[in-house]
């Protein structure tokens, strides 16, 4: 008689017993291979382009947000965003009788490089030929080099900072809403010097999470911060996916700086964050954070003790009556609560929009060429309040200047934003409470 | 015979290689030893102290799932790619019972590690015998396996999303004893999962459960001609299996948070100690665990963190290569 369990095996046996470990090391290895390299699998679909006759426009809009992994936080904000801009945008094509249609697709980019690419295919072979996306500036780049830019789509993300970008090799087809780090690095510094009575002598620790936006901004706030005076006596670079942050809390706390810098995304800090506090030599009242942290939700879940009193920056908005108009039309819509990137991502899907109506085509190529003219001057400004008004005025052939919900949005040749606001915010009580708001120009 | 004559007139070199061979796990040791001392000379005991007990944190958890892992694939020649998977399902279901029902974290470890090990029995049932019976072969068990991750782990993100959640646990307080510091949390993570641990060596040693557990691995035909009920061998193998899973991914919630890939996270790691361990053998499943977690720690002394995990994979292939079959391993399966 022979057991059901060892039908299969006699073969499989011979070949295991000799060598147990190299066959599954191998296996194992393939087997993680196949699925990476599956993932980045080629396809040539062609972008859905299509222009027409003059006033005719048939376009779709991407919306590129992470609905889950460690950015998700953010993303149901910018989800929503981007379907109360559509509907902005159906309502002045409506009001302007314009001869239009505008789609929405949105999808989770899963805040990392692979699902970004999926998504950006799926988008593309949906018809879209301007995304708002991605928010992780890994996943941007990735993006915009395998999809976006040899498929000829414009790309806008609406969160990602990090200065590599400004460097892409684009072909003019990736621009930003999101201010690049070097500009908030520089807010923060100046801040310190304010919040510590100068930076002369002080010692200051960097811990920042090992990718782009991580070692970026902790390289470009390292200068600033040498610039004025300071010492970063440790610049801990840290893997965002390890079931413990023990020792990294130890490096980070080492040889008892005046204060600490943490750059790092809400899922990694809720675990790095109690290792600090365990360690005993750390305050979180010490500790200034960047945009990355600044979460409302952070509180809960890395616990209070790990973040009441920390101090940081994050894109702000600029003050006026489209930003509060906006504020108004996005609380008065049911779905998740405001989020950081919720303005920016509003404001890209509109400009993919009135770059299509100044281009006359849905076209990425043409569309990237007339982005940067609608939203800088000369020409007179528009909110997205005077839609239909924009729409007609570009219509007639005319220039216009956009002025975002997020700010008035003046690109310089890298199509990075030259100047923004950023909000100074601060945990107290557990929720994060803006305490002041600076402008920042580049030089 | 062979042996005892060349041990006559052989040289101190082979000497070391002879006994090399024959025990190598207490070679592993003496290198792991000697490295432990240099790091002492250089970065001074209090450090070396402090980072061993992080990384017995996480080797606890490493070995706790290594287990069952390679248990499972020493009796069932499966490579259970879902055993990562095990680890999430049971640290959610402590989440159920310890932050949902509102009762205490022990209440929490006990459902989870029932549950989990009733999942364990569960695709048993459904899945791995009638693919045995249909005469399944390697590959296709392990793609299967991959598949039920991916089902396990959406399944999971279904029903409570893909946030961070927290057992109700203290994370920031900790203990200090001769100068070394540890999360509360952490301490009980490391005794549960030591006690645990040794509990298991002890009932896969000398239980006659484990005897069987072990005859079956060696062979599965020929404990089935001794007249070993192979097939209960087998649930209890799963449920064992299953309740260490589900014990690891509580313990490695405890210590951090719960998100949809926290086991996935922890499966490369586990299956380096298996390997390391000789697969399909418990107690150097258990043992590698540890070393391959105060490794890692340790390597933070000496390289950036971002390199660590870098680092223990180096450590890993070095071994492998120089001993394909696991510092465990037996010498004569080579």
């Amino acid at each position: 008689m022979v057991c059901p369990c060892s039908l299969g095996r006699p073969g499989v046996k011979e070949n295991l017993v000799k060598r147990p470990g190299l066959v599954l090391a191998a296996t194992v290895t393939a087997l993680v291979l196949a699925l990476g390299v599956a993932a980045c699998g080629d396809d040539d679909d062609d972008g859905g382009g299509g222009g027409g006759e003059a006033g005719q426009l048939d376009l779709t809009i991407g919306n590129l947000v992470p609905l889950t992994g460690d950015l998700a936080p953010y993303g149901p904000a910018g989800q929503k965003a981007g379907e109360l801009a559509v509907k902005e945008i159906d309502a002045a094509i409506k009001q302007a009788g314009v001869d239009q249609t505008v789609e929405l697709a949105t999808e989770d980019g899963a805040s990392d490089d692979q699902g970004g690419v999926q998504a950006a295919r799926k988008l593309i072979a949906d018809g879209a030929t301007c995304i708002s996306g991605d928010y992780a500036s890994t996943a941007t780049v990735a993006v915009a080099r395998s999809v976006t830019v040899p498929e000829g789509v414009l790309l806008i993300s609406p969160a990602s900072t990090a200065d590599a970008l400004s460097d892409l090799d684009d072909d003019g087809l990736f621009t930003r809403t999101a201010p690049p780090d070097g500009l908030q690095g520089r807010a923060l510094a100046d801040r310190m010097e304010q919040e510590l009575g100068g930076l002369k002598g002080k010692t200051i620790n960097i811990g920042a999470r090992n990718d782009l936006y991580g070692t970026g901004f902790a390289d470009s706030l390292e200068v600033e911060l040498e610039e004025r005076g300071a010492t970063v006596a440790e610049k801990v670079i840290y893997d965002p996916e390890q079931p413990s942050y023990n020792a990294e809390a130890t490096q980070i706390t080492s040889g008892n700086p005046d204060n600490f810098v943490i750059i790092d995304f809400p899922e990694t800090f809720a675990k790095l964050g109690p290792a600090l506090v365990r360690t005993g030599n750390w305050e979180a009242s010490k500790t200034f954070i960047t945009d990355g942290l600044s979460s409302t939700e952070l509180p809960e879940e890395a616990g209070g003790e790990a973040t009441e009193g920390m101090l940081g920056t994050a894109p702000g908005a600029f003050a006026g009556d489209a930003p509060d108009a906006f504020d108004q039309l996005y609380k008065q819509a049911p779905g998740p609560a405001r989020n950081l990137f919720d303005s920016t991502t509003f404001d890209d899907v509109i400009l993919c929009y009135l770059a299509a109506v100044a281009a006359g085509s849905s076209d990425g190529a043409e569309m990237a060429d007339a982005i940067v003219d609608v939203t800088g001057p000369p020409g007179p400004k528009y909110t997205f309040e005077q839609l239909p008004q924009a729409i007609e005025a570009l219509e007639k052939g005319e220039d216009i200047d956009y002025e975002g919900v997020s700010g008035p949005i003046d690109w310089d040749e890298n199509g990075d934003l030259s100047r923004y606001i950023y909000n100074i915010s601060e945990f107290k009580g557990g929720k994060l409470v803006k305490v002041d708001t600076v402008e920042v120009t580049a030089e | 015979m062979e042996a005892s004559t060349a041990q006559a007139e052989s040289t101190p070199g082979e000497l070391f290689r002879e006994f090399a061979r024959e025990r190598p796990a207490a070679v592993a040791f003496g290198v792991i030893a000697l490295i432990v001392l240099a790091l002492v000379a250089a970065r001074g005991l209090h450090d070396v102290a402090q980072a061993s007990l992080n990384g017995l944190t996480l080797g606890v958890i490493y070995a706790l799932g290594a287990v069952g892992l390679t248990l499972v694939y020493g009796i069932l020649r499966l490579v259970n790619f879902a055993h990562g998977d095990f680890l999430t399902f049971g640290a959610y279901m402590a989440y159920l019972v310890n932050v949902t029902w509102g009762m205490p974290l022990a209440a929490g470890i006990f459902f989870a590690m029932a549950t989990t090990a009733l999942l364990g029995l569960f695709f048993e049932r459904t899945m791995w015998r009638p693919m045995r019976a249909k005469g399944a072969g390697f590959l296709q068990l392990i793609l299967m396996s991959i598949g039920l991750a991916f089902v396990i782990r959406s399944a999971i993100q279904w029903f409570w999303g893909s946030e961070i959640r927290t057992l109700d646990v203290d994370v920031t307080d900790s203990v200090t004893f001769l100068g070394l510091r540890i999360g509360q949390t952490e301490l009980l993570v490391v005794l549960v999962g030591l006690a645990v641990l040794v509990a298991t060596g002890l009932i896969v040693r000398f239980s006659l459960l484990g005897k069987r557990m072990r005859a079956l691995s060696d062979d599965l035909d020929l404990a089935e001609t001794a007249g070993i009920d192979t097939r209960r061998v087998i649930l209890y193998t799963w449920l064992f299996a299953g309740a260490l899973a589900g014990l690891a991914g509580v313990l490695s919630g405890a210590l951090t948070n719960l998100r949809p890939e926290l086991g996935f996270e922890l499966l490369l790691p586990i299956f380096a100690a298996v390997i390391l361990g000789g697969i399909g053998n418990p107690f150097g499943a258990l043992t590698a665990g540890l070393v391959l977690g105060v490794v890692i720690e340790l390597s933070t002394l000496v390289v950036e963190p971002r390199w660590k995990v870098t680092f223990g994979f180096v450590a890993l292939i070095v071994a492998l290569v120089i001993r394909p079959q696991g510092i465990f391993g037996r010498a004569r399966a080579v």
